[in-house]
C-alpha cells in the first residue's frame, strides 16, 4: 500500500532530515512511526503525501508513483497534519462540506456522507456549533472526519492525540481502530505515546535523526528484544534503540 | 481553473469574517460625507464639476485599492498563520485554483465598492453629460488597478511569513506607485512627470479619469496610451503572481 525506497530529504540549508529510508506498509496495517522530536517523522509524512519533494528516492502509494501522479495519490489519501488548523468561523458541518466540495463530490451524496462522518466521530450534537467553540478533543475528532471526507484508502495521522486528556486519547484510539476494522483503512500514525502505539498498531518503525533504527511487526519485535529478565514493551525497545543511537552519534 | 467552493468560502470570509460588510458600510458613509462636502462647503462647491467628479472617482479607486491590499495581503498568510494551508494543499485542488478563487473574491469586494459609488457619481455629475462615461471609466480602470494590486499583494502574502509583513510591504509599494498620481501640475507637465504618469498605473488611471471628465473623449490617443501602460502592469502582475503560485508550499527547515 505504501512503499518508499531509499528516501532522502536534504533541506536547502543542508540539513539532512531523512536518510535512505525504506518503508513497506501493507493494506489494512496500522503502522506506528516512532521517533523523538526532530527525528524527521513529519518530513517523512509530508514526503509520503506529496507536500515535500524527496531529494532522492521513490514513493509508491497503492502502486502509483507519487512523483508521476501526485493528484491521483491525493484522491486516495487522507491526512491529519500535526499542526492542523481550522476555520474557526465555520460550523463542524460547514467545514466538512467545504472539504468535500474541494474534492468535487456530488452535493446530495456529500450531505449524507458528512452526516455519516459526523456521527461516526461522535459530533452529531455539536455539528452546528462554530469550530471556535470546540474543545481540543472535538477539533481532533473533526480533523479525523475531514481526513475521511474523500473515502481514502490510507490515512496519515501525525500526532493525533497531541494535547488531549487521557479520555480524549482513548476516544481517538477507539476511533482509529474502528476506522481500520470497519472501513479497512490503512493507517500511518506517529505518536509519542508508546503504550498507545503498542495497543493500536500491528507494525512499527523506530526512527531517529533521519535514520531507521528498526521496523517490523509488533509481536516480532517484542520477541526479538525479549530477554531473560522478562517481558519487554515497545517503550523499552524504543529507549534501548534511541539511547544507544545517541551514544553512537 | 475555477473552483466555486473556494470562491464561495472566500466571499463568506471576506464579507463576514474579515468584516467586509462593515467596511462597505463605512465606505458608504465616507462617500456620503465627501459628497456632502463637495456640495455644502463653499470653497469646494466652487470647483469645476469635472474636478469634483475626477477627485471623487480617484477616491473610489484608492479606497478600492486599500481594501484590496488588506484582503489580498492576508489571503495566504492567514492560511499559514491558522495552519489551514497544509490541509488545503493536501486536497486535489491545484495551487492555481486556490489562488484564482481568492483573487476572484477579492475583486468582488472592489465591485461592491464600485456599485456603492455609482449613485454618488451620478449625483455629483448631475446636469453634465459625463456621468455615464466616468462610471464606465471608473469601472474599467478601477478593476484593472485592483487586479494589479491584488496580484502583487497576494504574491507578497504567499512569499512573506506573516500577514503584518505582507500588509505593510503592500502599502509601502502602493504609496510608492501612487505618488506620481498626486504630483503638482507643474511637475506632471514636465517630461519627467509625464514619464512617471505612464510608469505609475494609478497615475495612468487618474489621467484617464481626468481626460474623460474634462473632454468627454475616452478614445483619444493619450487615453489609449494610459490604458496600454495599465495593461502592461496587469501583465507584470500576472507574471509576479505566476511566480508566487509556484511558491505556495509548506516550509520545512
Amino acid at each position: 500500500m505504501i512503499k518508499a525506497e531509499n528516501l532522502t530529504k536534504i533541506y536547502e540549508n543542508g540539513f539532512k532530515a531523512v536518510n535512505n529510508l525504506d518503508l513497506s506498509i501493507d493494506k489494512g496495517d496500522i503502522f506506528g512511526f516512532l521517533g523523538p522530536n526532530g527525528s524527521g517523522k513529519t518530513t517523512t509524512i509530508r514526503m509520503l503525501n506529496g507536500l515535500y519533494k524527496p531529494t532522492s528516492g521513490k514513493i509508491f502509494i497503492n502502486g502509483i508513483d507519487l512523483s508521476k501522479d501526485p493528484t491521483e495519490v491525493k484522491k486516495i489519501i487522507g491526512v491529519l497534519p500535526e499542526l492542523h488548523g481550522y476555520y474557526r468561523w465555520m460550523t463542524g458541518e460547514e467545514y466538512l462540506m467545504y472539504f468535500g466540495r474541494l474534492y468535487k463530490q456530488n452535493e446530495k451524496e456529500l450531505k449524507n456522507h458528512v452526516r455519516e462522518l459526523i456521527e461516526s466521530v461522535g459530533l452529531s450534537e455539536k455539528s452546528h456549533f462554530k469550530i471556535g467553540n470546540f474543545s481540543t478533543g472535538m477539533k481532533q475528532r473533526l480533523g479525523i472526519a475531514k481526513t475521511l471526507i474523500n473515502n481514502p484508502k490510507i490515512i496519515f495521522l501525525d500526532e493525533p492525540t497531541l494535547g488531549l486528556d487521557p479520555s480524549g486519547q482513548r476516544e481517538i484510539q477507539k476511533l482509529i481502530l474502528d476506522l481500520n476494522k470497519k472501513r479497512n483503512v490503512t493507517v500511518f500514525i506517529t505518536s509519542h505515546l508508546l503504550k498507545d502505539i503498542e495497543v493500536l498498531c500491528n507494525k512499527v518503525a523506530i526512527f531517529q535523526n533521519g535514520v531507521m533504527l528498526e521496523q517490523g511487526g509488533i509481536k516480532e519485535l517484542l520477541n526479538k528484544y525479549s530477554n531473560d529478565s522478562g517481558k519487554v514493551t515497545i517503550e523499552d525497545i524504543f529507549f534501548r534503540l534511541t539511547e544507544r543511537n545517541l551514544e553512537v552519534v | 481553473m475555477i473552483n466555486s467552493a473556494i470562491i464561495k468560502k472566500e466571499i463568506k470570509e471576506n464579507f463576514f469574517v474579515m468584516k467586509g460588510s462593515l467596511w462597505l458600510f463605512i465606505v458608504a458613509l465616507l462617500f456620503s460625507v465627501i459628497a456632502l462636502c463637495f456640495v455644502s462647503i463653499q470653497d469646494l462647491s466652487m470647483l469645476a464639476q469635472s474636478d469634483i467628479i475626477t477627485t471623487f472617482s480617484k477616491l473610489v479607486i484608492v479606497i478600492g485599492c486599500l481594501i484590496t491590499i488588506i484582503l489580498a495581503a492576508t489571503s495566504f498568510s492567514n492560511e499559514k498563520e491558522q495552519n489551514t494551508l497544509e490541509s488545503l494543499l493536501l486536497t486535489t485542488v491545484s495551487k492555481h485554483e486556490i489562488a484564482i478563487g481568492k483573487l476572484i473574491s477579492i475583486i468582488l469586494m472592489w465591485l461592491a465598492v464600485f456599485i456603492l459609488s455609482i449613485p454618488y457619481i451620478i449625483a455629483l455629475g448631475e446636469g453634465s453629460s459625463v456621468s455615464v462615461s466616468i462610471i464606465r471609466s471608473v469601472f474599467i480602470t478601477g478593476t484593472l488597478i485592483v487586479v494589479i494590486v491584488a496580484l502583487i499583494a497576494t504574491t507578497l502574502s504567499i512569499i512573506l511569513l506573516s500577514s503584518k509583513n505582507a500588509i505593510v510591504t503592500s502599502i509601502i509599494l502602493f504609496i510608492i506607485v501612487a505618488v506620481p498620481g498626486f504630483l503638482p501640475k507643474a511637475v506632471i507637465k514636465s517630461s519627467a512627470g509625464s514619464l512617471l504618469g505612464y510608469l505609475s498605473p494609478l497615475s495612468s488611471a487618474f489621467n484617464i479619469l481626468k481626460s474623460v471628465a474634462t473632454q468627454n473623449v475616452n478614445t483619444s490617443i493619450a487615453t489609449t496610451g494610459f490604458y496600454i501602460a495599465i495593461l502592461v502592469w496587469v501583465l507584470i502582475g500576472t507574471f509576479i503572481m505566476n511566480y508566487g503560485i509556484k511558491k505556495i508550499e509548506i516550509r520545512g527547515e
